[in-house]
């Protein structure tokens, strides 16, 4: 199985701790707050697509709200799949750094 | 919270923007989103926010869209082209069909821009107009205006630029140089502001003085080669006819384009001419041509036309008649105006064109174009009614696709790229056709058309846009009739039973073609009928066996002895000189009857003949006697016709007297009536027979010598007049025609506006029997089981055949039925260009209907045999 990009890892790691509220505004805002980066919508989407049809995430239209001008939203939760995907992740960035760590890598080239 | 909405546009561009399925949640978590930038940061980040999102999208969305299609529409062109050679018979009908059609329409197209085209190759074209005069109380106008009218014109209108005046030399003469002579027929008079009005490119010469001085004259490039070759003709002298003074040359020009109105191989200057210098404003004798300035409004000057009329006309008018010009006009058949004619009409306006050596036909222009577009559609028409007609092999596939998820649209797109596709294909063999046909296209409408692609920038993508939008036409009505099938029924193949409104469609459409063909046809045979009408009408005089010369004033003195060499020979039996000839032009003159007041003056049209004139033309007299050799006083004698006798209202007209001078009346100067010759058809069938008078031309040397000769042993004869005329003139140049040939002549435009009728009707049967034939064929097809079962039940092969071809029968006489009162009125209002006509027969329409439903007949004959032929075992198993 193909890993996972960083992106997609985030935003699979995102939907997963927001457990019910993740859509696409709250999904992209904790990601953005957290990383401090800004994600633009285009690349929200076309993550959490790709992550559908991966079998990662499956999606659910809600009843419509009427916050929203009475549109609906499209929540994502997170599969066994997309779960089992997050903890290989999770486990080949472990592997990776052993027993490294931040003050290391400060010392760096010194 | 107070909840902040989007505007519409871009919540409008976004969905349509965004892809179908999650559209609203999507814009859902856009509006919470501009909502919460809204109230943190304020209404114009929000808006700059979404904006800028719309506008980041756009480069991959556009990206999407088209490849999308061009998947799409590979598709399409690959079911297209299976389909066009699966079914190669149908293919190659339509293909057929629509290449003929194009090429019709393409070649006219090409005509029709040729004849738009006229002038307008002059940079001022669209601001030169030409001034003429109008008549009367049905204002007859001419093209012809005063010689001071033109400069009295520039001083007294500040709007008009230049003005040029122009003339021609009036007949074909010898242009001769110290070595070379030749028979010159474009010889034109101009003022030097030509070069001001017209774009008349000079390539030696100064345009300011070049026509200033008399007896100057410009020659074309080519006509210098003609009589210079490679020397410099410029400042040599040239002599035109027997004029002693010769022309120096003081400029080339550039050939005459060929689509100007008036054509040129010579200008001379016209202060050549005295006339030029004429302040009398009674005379029409030049053509007037003015450039306003930019921006001034032609129908404003016309309305100052009568006041400079008075101004200028006036005061010459009181002195000659002693009447104020006031008091004339308050008559109204004295009316007497100016008028304006654009440059760009002239070519193909019907009055006034005196001056054209190539004259349009605006009918002709309209005719061929409404024929072209006639033959196009029904070429569309066979195509749509062979893919409906397939309608039931065709309906499993679009079920299919339907059920695989093709929207109607794009199952009409589908198809028409199908028709696109067999019309772009029918474009390059219409090509193909084109190149091989126009030269003899260009033959027989006298132009020199050419046809080339790349010519310049608008043909190529012109054609592309033709072809797609013809191909469009014909896939409208499959397209959208085939995608509206429902998909279920489709399958379950209940579709037959929805087919009746198609059929009835198929049947309208094909009975649309015949109508067209029908009236066409009903065409071509009334204008035969009336061509021939026009050669076996009585015209009243003999036309065979008479050959004229021409220019026969080259004879000068040795006329007598040129006569008497040719009657001492065996096949001349008679010889006669005449100013004009039947079919010639006559002028219209003013002549007083003696006794009768000045102002109840009459037209009568002039011929002049002499002793030999009215047996050797068998005119038959009526009353009185011709002109005789041997009796002196017929010098003042003069014969009128019938017309002329009842016009006058005259009841005893021999020993009439008329005032021998044109609109003059000086006593004591009388011409008398001897005899009246009966009517004589003396000018072309379109005219009434007109009062005419002959007077005596004996003494005059005149223009043709009409000779009449023994049928048989023509050659040999022409060759003997021809040693006799070099014997006598020296060198002059031997001119003939034969009479039937000029009098044939004047028929030109009807004879081909019959041919072009021929050809186009043969061509629209043509294609709409290749309808025809593929329907047939269809139908046969289909009905193969329900014959196969009739043939088992003892049905004769002739029975099939009735079954089979009963319903094209029917639809041809209905078409006959519809076509007949169009072609009628089309026909009627055609033959009133004529004063002689013929009436259109019943028997045409019958005659008509007959040949159509024979050839139609013989179209679906074959296939009809064919299907009933077959073997019942064959096609019961069919299917």
């Amino acid at each position: 199985m193909k890993d996972l990009t960083l992106t997609e890892e985030m935003f699979l790691l995102a939907v997963w701790k927001l457990r019910d509220n993740a859509y696409g505004v709250t999904i992209r805002r904790h990601v953005s707050e957290v990383t401090d980066r800004t994600y633009p919508y285009g690349t929200l989407y076309s993550a959490l697509d790709k992550l559908v049809r991966r079998g990662f995430l499956t999606k659910t239209e809600s009843d419509p709200t009427p916050e929203r001008g009475g549109r609906s939203k499209n929540y994502y939760t997170i599969t066994a799949d997309g779960l089992s995907a997050l903890k290989n992740a999770l486990e080949l960035k472990k592997a990776m750094w052993g027993d490294m760590n931040d003050v290391i890598l400060d010392k760096g080239l010194k | 919270m107070r909840n902040n909405k989007p505007s519409y546009i871009s919540e409008f561009i976004i969905s349509y923007l965004g892809n179908k399925q999650d559209k609203t949640a999507i814009l859902g978590d856009l509006e919470e989103e501009y909502n919460d930038l809204f109230q943190r940061r304020g209404s114009i980040r929000a808006k700059l926010w979404l904006w800028k999102l719309i506008l980041v999208s756009f480069p991959s969305f556009i990206k999407d869209r088209i490849s999308r299609s061009v998947i799409m529409y590979k598709n399409y062109l690959k079911i297209a082209l299976r389909n066009l050679v699966k079914h190669k018979g149908y293919s190659a009908i339509n293909i057929i069909g629509f290449s003929i059609g194009m090429a019709c329409s393409i070649l006219i197209a090409l005509f029709i821009f040729d004849e738009l085209s006229f002038d307008r190759h002059n940079e001022k074209a669209d601001r030169i107009y030409r001034v003429g005069a109008k008549f009367g109380v049905d204002r007859f106008k001419i093209a012809f205006t005063a010689p001071p009218m033109a400069e009295a014109m520039m001083d007294d209108f500040p709007e008009i630029e230049y003005a040029v005046r122009m003339s021609l030399w009036p007949r074909n003469v010898i242009v001769s140089n110290s070595d070379k002579r030749f028979v010159e027929k474009k010889i034109i008079y101009a003022d030097s502001s030509i070069f001001n009005v017209f774009t008349i490119p000079l390539i030696h010469g100064d345009p300011n003085t070049a026509l200033r001085d008399p007896r100057t004259i410009l020659l074309t490039e080519s006509i210098a080669r003609k009589y210079y070759g490679d020397q410099d003709p410029m400042g040599k002298f040239l002599t035109i006819g027997k004029e002693n003074t010769p022309y120096i040359i003081t400029g080339i020009v550039k050939d005459c384009n060929p689509k100007s109105h008036f054509q040129y191989d010579f200008i001379v200057s016209l202060s050549t001419s005295e006339n030029s210098y004429s302040d009398g404003w009674m005379g029409h004798t030049y053509f007037t041509y003015i450039v306003m300035k930019e921006n001034s409004v032609p129908s404003q000057l016309e309305l100052k036309f009568p006041e400079f009329i008075k101004r200028h006309y006036g005061p010459q008018f009181l002195q000659k008649n002693g009447m104020e010009y006031d008091e004339h006009l308050k008559d109204e058949k004295n009316y007497y105006n100016y008028w304006l004619q654009p440059l760009m009409d002239i070519h193909l306006a019907s009055e006034g064109n005196d001056m054209l050596s190539v004259k349009g036909d605006i009918f002709f222009v309209y005719v061929l174009s409404i024929i072209a577009a006639f033959i196009l559609l029904i070429a569309c028409i066979n195509f749509m009614n062979l893919s409906t007609a397939r309608y039931t092999k065709r309906s499993k596939e679009v079920g299919m696709r339907k059920v695989l998820g093709s929207s109607r649209r794009q199952l009409i797109r589908q198809f028409i790229t199908e028709s696109v596709i067999l019309s772009l294909s029918s474009l390059i063999i219409a090509v193909i056709f084109i190149n091989a046909i126009l030269p003899g296209f260009n033959g027989f409408t006298e132009k020199v058309l050419v046809f080339n692609i790349m010519d310049n920038g608008y043909i190529f993508p012109g054609l592309i846009l033709f072809t797609l939008v013809v191909g469009m036409i014909a896939g409208s009505y499959p397209a959208f009739f085939l995608s509206s099938f429902s998909p279920i029924s489709v399958l379950k193949g209940a579709v037959k039973q929805r087919a009746g409104s198609n059929i009835l469609v198929r049947r309208i459409l094909v009975v649309f073609q015949f109508t067209i063909s029908i009236v066409i046809l009903i065409g071509t045979f009334v204008v035969y009928d009336q061509l021939t009408y026009m050669r076996d009408v009585k015209l009243g005089f003999n036309r065979d066996n008479i050959v004229i010369v021409h220019r026969s004033r080259a004879l000068g003195e040795k006329f007598e002895a040129f006569k008497q060499e040719l009657l001492n020979s065996q096949a001349v039996l008679g010889v006669s000189n005449t100013e004009s000839l039947p079919g010639r032009h006559f002028n219209p003159n003013s002549h007083n009857l003696e006794g009768r007041p000045k102002a109840e003056q009459k037209v009568l049209w002039t011929m002049y003949g002499d002793h030999e004139f009215a047996e050797l033309y068998n005119l038959q007299l009526s009353e009185g006697r011709y002109f005789s050799k041997d009796i002196s006083s017929d010098q003042n004698a003069v014969v009128i016709n019938e017309t002329a006798v009842e016009f006058l209202g005259l009841t005893e007209p021999l020993g009439k007297r008329f005032h021998k001078d044109f609109g003059e009346y000086r006593e004591g100067d009388f011409v008398t009536v001897i005899g009246v010759v009966k009517d004589i058809n003396f000018q072309s069938l379109h005219e009434e027979i007109k009062p005419m008078i002959i007077r005596n031309s004996a003494n005059i040397i005149a223009n043709y010598t009409s000779i009449k000769i023994k049928g048989g042993y023509i050659r040999e004869t022409l060759s003997m007049i021809e040693d006799k005329w070099n014997e006598l003139t020296g060198e002059e140049p031997f001119q003939y025609t034969f009479f039937d040939d000029d009098l044939n002549n004047l028929y030109r435009n009807e004879q081909k506006t019959g041919s072009v009728f021929t050809v186009f009707s043969a061509l629209a049967i043509f294609i709409a029997c290749l309808g025809l034939f593929g329907l047939i064929s269809f139908n046969a097809e289909q009905r193969t089981k329900e014959i196969g079962i009739r043939k088992t039940l003892g049905a004769k092969v002739s029975t099939i055949i009735m079954l089979l071809s009963k319903e094209i029968t029917i639809l041809v006489l209905i078409s006959a039925v519809i076509a007949s009162p169009f072609a009628f009125f089309g026909m009627y209002n055609w033959l009133q260009n004529f004063a002689y006509r013929t009436s259109i027969h019943p028997l045409v329409f019958l005659s008509t209907a007959l040949l159509t439903l024979l050839i139609a007949l013989i179209t679906i004959v074959f296939q009809a045999y064919k299907a009933a032929r077959a073997n019942p075992v064959k096609s019961l198993k069919y299917e």
